[in-house]
């Protein structure tokens, strides 16, 4: 297939659901055309692992120019002045009395988001498919956990994920593909002194080398981009298989400006804009959007279709978080290993957080918190200056431990997307705004993760922690959902239960926006993968 | 030579020199970029002084930390209206200026920087100064010794589920 010929199948998006939907078409002989606005990484040479100075570099996705704005975000509260972020070096966060914009943290590039996630592989849990029904809030999904669940095994099988025996609620016709990686020096210290339940976070990074990816070697330093491809980002995986088939070309650097609408409820074509900013109408028996959240509802509200039920851009969910940070007594190496390598499934239940609905995680995340190199020690856990502060140096690195925490992020009124008039990108179009509000049970839910995370460090002998910083004051979202929701009313919703449009029938949406409810803290690329790898089938049987 | 040439420089203020054009002249000057060398490397050997590892300005991190100022006006102005303060605190304890100071002397006037006002030019320069300073010293591997680290590849952590030595 050549550039000019025209694909069967347009997909715009190339990150966790956009590449599984085209190893799934392109696999069963399905020409398709993947857009991706960002670049293709070359890991060995992009990331900086190798270089002495990779913690101030970190994962080299630069925005050269604003990607969303913010509306102004809520005004703060005395009353929940404990949830304000703040450091022993740096005092408290300081937002002005008002909720303070912080990141989307989306990359663009080939393989999206995951090319710097953590790598954590989730099954939702089935009951957190059922916030409607049980207690009122969100919407319910128009499937259910069994109806997922091979798709969940396929997604794992191809990416090779590791993970424990047994996962409580979210049970499995198979055993994961590849064994549970061992916990950390530092995981087994603190899990050891926990009156918590702790196991083997699952990880779609090797354990064991597979289809040509060696098996990991614990350097920690997932968040920057892996460069030996053991960690299971959608450009190794999904976007290389796509590719190998001879049937998926990628065009990076190549953005979806315009769906313009045909005759028969259906697509016509694509404005697209190459790299040197030409602009061409690209076709395709279907198109699947899978740009995130985000800039899914942007495309479609700035295409002036798919929004009939007035749903697209609303019930917008961010990521509800607690991160905490202290140092240990004792010498732990917690600078190696894995990102999120224990996970604590207790409060996971949508009823197990007592007074409030939805459920949260809690993980040992020392690395993810970016407690891997000295730069970071230096700068925020060791204070001071001069031969004192050296000293202090050589006998805390090491002992740090973080823990965090994700909470069960519900959609309210004051939560959504649209555009901003007032701001465009190169093309001229305007961009996303993100209005985020935390309401009473979000707040509710965050003092709950705030004790447990203080919990956890406390019995590891932690007292105080040094640094502590959450989704109170300052919005700072990895995971964002529900912009483009689906269901079965179609005056609810924006997609049906196959994530096509209710109204357009060759438009699908394959990523995190068609979320329902956000889960109760679990990572959502394993389910971005299985929903999409599920509606590329049902494209091939329509 | 070099402390007078700051002294030169710092008296063009009072004599209605804009703070933008102070910061350039001091900065992109030659004899200002002696000053600023000697002044701003004593001060950060002050805060990263040398042990068992190097100090700050034998790892470069001073030359790195004014090559960034001279790229950021705003940067510049914080830097040159700290390196004022720490003279002129100096001699408000006594000295001749903060490069004539010993160590011990060095170190009462960086903590009085540290100990200002929050939103005081001094407090800000110690600030801004501490983590840049920390972070350019910290990204050296000759800073590393005695902290069992290395950069995370090719290598990795293979032992990372054993107690570290």
């Amino acid at each position: 297939m050549t550039a000019s010929t025209a694909p069967e199948v347009l997909v715009i998006g190339s990150g966790a659901g956009g590449a599984a939907a085209a190893w799934v078409l392109a696999s069963r002989g399905v020409k398709v055309l993947v857009l991706e606005a960002g670049p293709r990484f070359i890991p060995r040479y992009d990331y900086p692992q190798t270089q002495a100075d990779w913690e101030s570099r970190g994962f080299p996705d630069t925005p050269q120019s604003p990607r969303y704005t913010f509306a102004p975000l809520q005004q703060l509260d005395r009353q929940f002045s404990h949830l304000l972020s703040r450091s022993s070096l740096h005092g408290a966060l300081d937002a002005g009395g008002r909720r303070r914009a912080g990141d989307y943290q989306h990359v663009r590039g080939v393989g999206g988001s995951t090319l710097h996630y953590s790598g954590e592989a989730h099954r939702l849990h089935p009951q957190a498919m059922r916030m409607h029904s049980r207690f009122g809030v969100a919407a319910d999904w128009p499937l259910d956990y069994a109806e997922l669940e091979p798709y969940y095994q396929k997604v794992e099988r191809l990416v090779g994920v590791a993970g424990p025996q047994q996962q409580g609620a979210r049970w499995r016709s198979v055993a994961f593909p590849q064994p549970a990686h061992a916990l950390s020096y530092c995981s087994q210290r603190v899990t050891a002194a926990s009156s918590l339940n702790w196991q083997p976070n699952s990880l779609a990074i090797l354990s064991q080398a597979h289809d040509g990816r060696p098996a990991c070697n614990y350097c920690a330093a997932c968040n920057s981009g892996c460069p030996r491809g053991d960690k299971g980002s959608a450009d190794v995986t999904f976007m290389r298989a796509a590719e190998n088939s001879g049937n998926c070309r990628v065009e990076p650097r190549s953005s979806a400006l315009k769906l313009v609408a045909g005759d028969n409820d259906r697509i016509d074509h694509v404005l697209v804009a190459d790299p040197t900013g030409d602009v061409r109408e690209v076709r395709a028996k279907a198109v699947i959007v899978a740009c995130g959240a985000l800039e899914t509802p942007r495309l479609l509200l700035n295409s002036q279709l798919g929004n009939e039920s007035g749903q697209v851009g609303r019930n917008f969910m961010e990521t509800l978080y607690w991160q905490v940070l202290g140092l240990h007594a004792d010498k732990l190496g917690s600078h190696r290993g894995l990102p999120v390598d224990a996970i604590c499934w207790d409060f996971n239940a949508p009823d197990a957080i007592p007074g409030v609905p939805g459920g949260m995680t809690l993980s040992i995340a020392t690395p993810q918190s970016r407690m891997a190199g000295p730069v970071s020690y230096a700068t925020r856990l060791v204070g001071g200056w001069g031969r004192a502060h050296k000293q202090a140096m050589r006998e805390r690195f090491g002992h740090a431990v973080g823990i965090s925490s994700v909470g069960e992020c519900l959609p309210n009124e004051g939560s959504f997307i649209d555009l901003d008039d007032a701001q465009t990108d190169t093309h001229g179009l305007p961009l996303p705004r993100i209005h985020s509000h935390l309401d009473a049970t979000a707040l509710q839910r965050l003092e709950f993760m705030r004790a447990r995370c203080h919990q956890v460090l406390a019995e590891a002998g932690i007292e105080t922690p040094l640094e502590e910083t959450g989704s109170y004051d300052q919005f700072n979202s990895t995971h964002v959902f529900g912009t483009c929701r689906m269901g079965e009313d179609a005056q609810q919703s924006v997609v049906d239960r196959w994530g096509r449009s209710h109204r357009w029938r060759n438009l699908y949406i394959a990523d995190a926006s068609v979320f329902p409810s956000s889960g109760g803290g679990e990572a959502p690329s394993l389910t971005i993968q299985a929903l999409a790898v599920r509606t590329a089938e049902q494209l091939l049987r329509a | 030579m070099r402390r007078r040439t700051l002294l030169q420089c710092l008296t063009l203020l009072p004599l209605g020199l804009s703070a933008r054009a102070f910061a350039a002249n001091v900065l992109d000057g030659a004899q200002g970029r002696d000053v600023q060398s000697s002044l701003f490397a004593a001060y950060l050997d002050t805060l990263i002084p040398a042990d068992q590892t190097p100090a700050a300005s034998a790892l470069g991190v001073d030359r790195r930390l004014l090559a960034q100022a001279r790229r950021s006006l705003r940067a510049r102005r914080l830097l040159l209206g700290g390196l004022k303060w720490l003279e002129k605190e100096a001699r408000r304890q006594g000295g001749e200026g903060f490069l004539a100071l010993d160590e011990p002397a060095r170190i009462k006037v960086v903590s009085a920087a540290e100990g200002s006002p929050a939103r005081s030019l001094q407090r800000r320069f110690f600030e801004y100064t501490r983590d840049a300073a920390m972070q350019d010293y910290y990204s050296d591997p000759r800073s590393w010794q005695s902290l069992a680290v290395h950069p995370p590849q090719p290598l990795g952590y293979p032992a990372y589920h054993e107690v570290p030595r």
